[in-house]
């Protein structure tokens, strides 16, 4: 997309070679092992995976809020805006993460502090993102009261005075949203924002989220382990699994054509709507991270294993043509590929 | 009149093949009371007159969002609650005949599967003495030790998992424990109360497939409890679903997901995310999501969707519809809104 301007635009936020242990009683968990991530200025990227594959752990590294210890940082960088989040200073970072980028989490109930108000919630977030300048509470609460606006809520000024409880969970987590839009960031990161609600409401908070971000312009990045609320959230997608980022392909191409084993086979262990019965789902269990397999780390549970797998960890194999990138051996020749699109190799 | 109920006797399948007889169920909770001087309880309705049937060997699934009574009718069934009025039968024996007093033989023939197996299980017992414990209580003649192979066998786990403990195993080998268990007193009757929800979608496959073996080797009829259409798609043979304790349709599956006549459930059905074209083909068209569940304790007059029904009317916020027939061609269809023909109530236990 951003290639007509001439040269790529230099990504809004950029994770390079990023490894994260856990040092824990009895040994290292290897977490997060070198991976590689990056949205662009006004981009949607989705990151799915299932529990426990490190989604978790890419957001908190980004934001800077791994506890450390137990977490280590051996090797790679996070850069936001061209800057490395890991030698800012306090105040650089506090105004990264009021500015630059806001969170969304899963649970409005547990994210929002239940002993104060919302409209307390929302003036301390402004308060904050301005630096702790001198800023008017007309102006602030001016801008609370916008900010509840624009996330479809009706009647503010009420809201504002309310506690959360009084608040249906919907409503909570369109506060939320409101909140973490009331500071103008470059970056929203949405943790399992509609998991936590129900289908009908999700529908409505998502479509919302949507419209919002489009609106705006800001990036936005969606953990998710549903793969139809991506389908329909964002331009690209990363596949994570057991610590590493297997594919990344526009969401498109995705869903159309996925490459590799492990988001083949999540795929296929979606119920569908359509019916047909389910498939077996993918055989074994996501590997410990205190030994975690050598060479691919999906290996012991890949339908396709080959005797490299077990040795080497597969680099990222460009797929030419459409963005994808796949982290296996079966795409390291180019001719494999040109196979698999016509055919020739059955995707299982 | 009789003419009328003749038929539904034949349609409604209140013949022999009936397992569980749900009559005109009513769970009413006492959150707090209101007033200085009167103190008039305030009631969640949690069920709400709610009647159906479940035929031997079926799996009928009951879906509908958090707050809509489903765990509440399969605690009932279980005996956890009793209910404010209306009963269940099983076959001819009425369930709550002894009010909490079941007969050690019923309990025998409906067990459960809760959802989240990491908390139904024991973590201080082995698998061996988890499995145990039902049979101990309801089969104490048989040989234990025999009877745990039988059941690890059955559900295709490793015999030596008997001396695990649940933390051991992975979420989906602890929810087959929790099925194994359940099926150790040799039910008919199998509640399974969101049993994937869980679980990772690449474990959540195998469980399923799982169960619907197991309901063919051992003709089990199941009640599938779940929020989660698309999994009902593949494994309920008739759905009802639920809203604010009522059911607003049932049908048989196939028909419920193609031919879907609520506008609850065209909304429902509507606002999943769903993976492939072809699926997105397959959801009504588009009935955008709007509004918010009501709360349970404050259910609106009249049809309790009509805070947020696209066709709304004016009888809909003052009457309350009725259970009629979706359309001619399938009798089994039944819908409970104002934009069907009320004149010809469906009554699903003629008596």
């Amino acid at each position: 997309m951003n290639e007509s301007n001439g040269k790529a635009k230099e990504p809004l936020l950029e994770i390079r070679n990023l490894s994260v242990n856990f040092k824990v009683y009895g040994g290292v968990l290897r977490v997060l092992d070198g991976i590689n991530f990056h949205v662009n200025p006004g981009e949607r990227v989705g990151l799915v995976g299932e529990t426990g594959c490190g989604k978790t752990t890419t957001m908190k590294a980004i934001l800077r809020v791994l506890p450390m210890p137990p977490a280590q940082i051996p090797n790679g960088e996070v850069r936001f805006r061209g800057r490395d989040v890991f030698s800012m200073s306090q105040n650089e970072l506090v105004r990264m993460r009021g500015q630059g980028m806001s969170m969304i989490f899963q649970d409005p109930t547990a994210a929002l502090n239940p002993v104060f108000t919302i409209g307390e919630q929302i003036r301390t977030v402004i308060k904050h993102a301005e630096d702790n300048k001198r800023i008017k509470s007309e102006e602030i609460q001016a801008r609370a009261v916008q900010s509840l606006r624009e996330v479809a809520l009706a009647d503010p000024e009420r809201l504002l005075n309310s506690y959360p409880i009084q608040l249906s969970g919907g409503m909570r987590q369109r506060v939320c949203i409101g909140m973490a839009l009331s500071t103008n960031p470059e970056l929203l990161i949405g943790d399992e924002p509609g998991t936590a609600l129900d289908v009908t409401i999700q529908d409505q908070v998502l479509r919302l989220l949507q419209d919002l971000v489009e609106r705006k312009g800001n990036s936005f990045i969606l953990i998710t382990h549903t793969l139809g609320v991506v389908r329909q959230m964002t331009d690209r997608v990363y596949v994570m699994y057991a610590g590493n980022m297997v594919e990344v392909a526009p969401t498109r191409r995705l869903f159309s054509q996925p490459l590799h084993p492990y988001t083949q086979g999540l795929m296929a262990a979606v119920p569908k709507l359509s019916g047909g019965g389910i498939t077996e789902g993918i055989p074994g269990r996501i590997p410990e991270y205190k030994e975690p397999p050598t060479g691919c780390r999906f290996h012991p549970r890949c339908p396709h294993v080959m005797p490299v797998c077990k040795q080497v960890k597969p680099p990222n194999f460009n797929i030419p043509g459409e963005g994808q990138e796949v982290a296996c051996f079966l795409y390291d020749e180019p001719s494999k590929v040109a196979a698999y699109q016509a055919g020739e190799v059955a995707a299982s | 009149m009789t003419a009328q109920f003749n038929r539904q006797q034949q349609l409604n399948g209140a013949g022999e093949d009936v397992i569980l007889r749900v009559e005109n169920l009513k769970k009413h909770f006492i959150v707090g009371r209101k007033g200085v001087v009167k103190r008039e309880p305030i009631t969640v309705k949690a069920v709400d007159g709610v009647s159906f049937n479940v035929n031997k060997g079926e799996t009928f699934g009951i879906v509908g969002e958090s707050g809509s009574g489903k765990s509440t009718i399969a605690y009932i069934t279980m005996g956890m609650y009793l209910p404010t009025s209306g009963t269940i039968y099983f076959g001819e024996r009425d369930l709550f005949d002894k009010r909490n007093q079941r007969a050690i033989d019923l309990k025998k023939e409906i067990q459960i599967v809760f959802q989240d197996p990491g908390s139904s299980l024991n973590p201080r017992r082995t698998i061996k003495q988890i499995l145990e414990l039902p049979l101990r209580i309801h089969q104490p003649e048989k040989d234990r030790l025999r009877e745990v192979i039988r059941l690890l066998d059955m559900v295709d786990l490793p015999r030596d998992y008997m001396h695990k403990y649940p933390r051991q195993l992975s979420g989906g080998e602890r929810q087959i424990i929790a099925v194994a268990r359940a099926l150790a007193t040799d039910p008919s009757v199998v509640i399974l109360d969101e049993p994937t929800s869980a679980l990772d979608v690449s474990v959540q496959g195998k469980v399923i497939n799982l169960l619907i073996r197991l309901q063919k080797e051992l003709q089990l009829t199941y009640l599938f409890i779940t929020h989660d259409l698309s999994v009902m798609r593949n494994l309920a043979t008739r759905v009802a679903i639920m809203y604010l304790g009522r059911i607003a349709e049932v049908a048989e599956t196939q028909r419920f997901f193609e031919q879907p006549q609520h506008p609850y459930t065209q909304m429902l059905l509507s606002s999943i995310p769903v993976l492939t074209e072809e699926e997105e083909a397959l959801k009504p068209e588009r009935v955008l999501s709007t509004g918010e569940i009501p709360s349970p304790v404050d259910i609106p007059t009249g049809c309790s969707f009509h805070t947020r029904c696209p066709a709304v009317m004016d009888v809909c916020s003052e009457v309350d519809p009725l259970m009629v027939r979706a359309s001619e061609e399938d009798r089994d269809h039944i819908v409970r809104c104002h934009l069907f023909d009320q004149t010809e109530p469906v009554r699903i236990h003629p008596t």
